[in-house]
């Protein structure tokens, strides 16, 4: 029987869903909030403490100039490329994703964007393996496969934005 | 704590909210574009008001700030400044040519700027359905 994934709480109004209703404003915003989140990803991951790279560094961890770092972190650039993304994506040693949810997922998602929701952590392989197997394809007891919300925080020491699909859905049926 | 910036709009003299009237003449694509603006702007810490997605203006314009967003082959420039965690929209101006339409737009932001000072009714919280 197929799942339905529905938002637990509204994050918007039924006005603005009723904006969203005409076609070409639709689109435009959501281009808009993805050219965006980009932009400000690249910027905030870049100034995020620990990191704290100037556009030069970042351009250098990508044998790129300076300059092309300024066009990605400008939203009206809009020649970002899947390439591109993958570049900046092994210079902070971060996985990359690209979906076409549907729009209340999406919605939900780009909700908050506030620093804190742009900030990530790099690879760590002692944080991975506090949710891996013993041993190479061996399973956990299914009660271990699912991860609580205060089992995540208590481990990982942070807190979930209030857009993190684990937080806001529910699947029904 | 996340910070959220409240707008505000510019009122003239006839009670009219001038910035209402310049979205109701907009395109769906621009105001798609400017209501996506606005919603990030209001998220972002005050250091990271500054360019691209807005930039705070200097010499005659000093004092007023411009959201910059592209749409069309236009470069529109919804100006303002800010009070606070409050930016307050005054004038609609685009750019072409690295200058302002209408031209005095910097002279009259400023000036609907001190209106604004001066008088509470010259301005009123935004209507724009941002959530």
């Amino acid at each position: 029987m197929p799942t339905e994934v529905v938002p637990m709480t509204s994050s918007w109004t039924r006005e603005f869903v009723d904006q969203l209703s005409d076609r070409e404003f639709r689109h435009a915003y959501m281009t808009d909030q993805v050219r965006t989140h980009i932009a400000l990803a690249i910027r905030i991951l870049r100034e995020q403490e620990g990191r704290e790279w100037s556009q030069t560094e970042l351009g250098r961890r990508c044998d790129k100039p300076q300059s092309w770092i300024s066009k990605l972190e400008d939203p009206e650039y809009g020649k970002v490329s899947l390439q591109t993304l993958f570049e900046i994506a092994e210079a902070y040693d971060l996985p990359l994703l690209v979906q076409f949810p549907e729009w209340s997922d999406w919605l939900r998602r780009m909700k908050n964007q506030s620093r804190e929701n742009f900030e990530k952590k790099s690879f760590d392989g002692d944080f991975l393996n506090k949710f891996s197997t013993t041993k190479a394809g061996e399973s956990l007891p299914t009660s271990s496969k699912v991860y609580s919300y205060s089992d995540y925080a208590a481990t990982s020491g942070k807190t979930l934005a209030s857009n993190d699909s684990v937080n806001a859905m529910v699947a029904v049926g | 704590m996340a910070i959220v910036w409240e707008y505000r709009c510019y009122v003239n003299g006839a009670g009219l909210n001038e910035i209402r009237s310049w979205y109701d003449r907009q395109s769906p694509k621009v105001r798609g574009k400017f209501i996506s603006r606005l919603q990030t702007l209001r998220q972002l810490d005050p250091e990271l008001w500054v360019p691209k997605p807005f930039r705070w203006l200097r010499h005659e314009c000093a004092g007023l700030g411009e959201i910059r967003f592209e749409t069309g082959n236009v470069q529109y420039r919804p100006l303002g400044f800010r009070t606070d965690f409050t930016f307050t929209m005054v004038l609609c101006a685009i750019e072409k040519g690295g200058k302002f339409e209408p031209a005095n737009a910097c002279t009259a932001g400023l000036a609907r700027k001190s209106e604004v000072h001066a008088d509470a009714n010259r301005s009123c919280p935004h209507d724009f359905i941002l959530d």
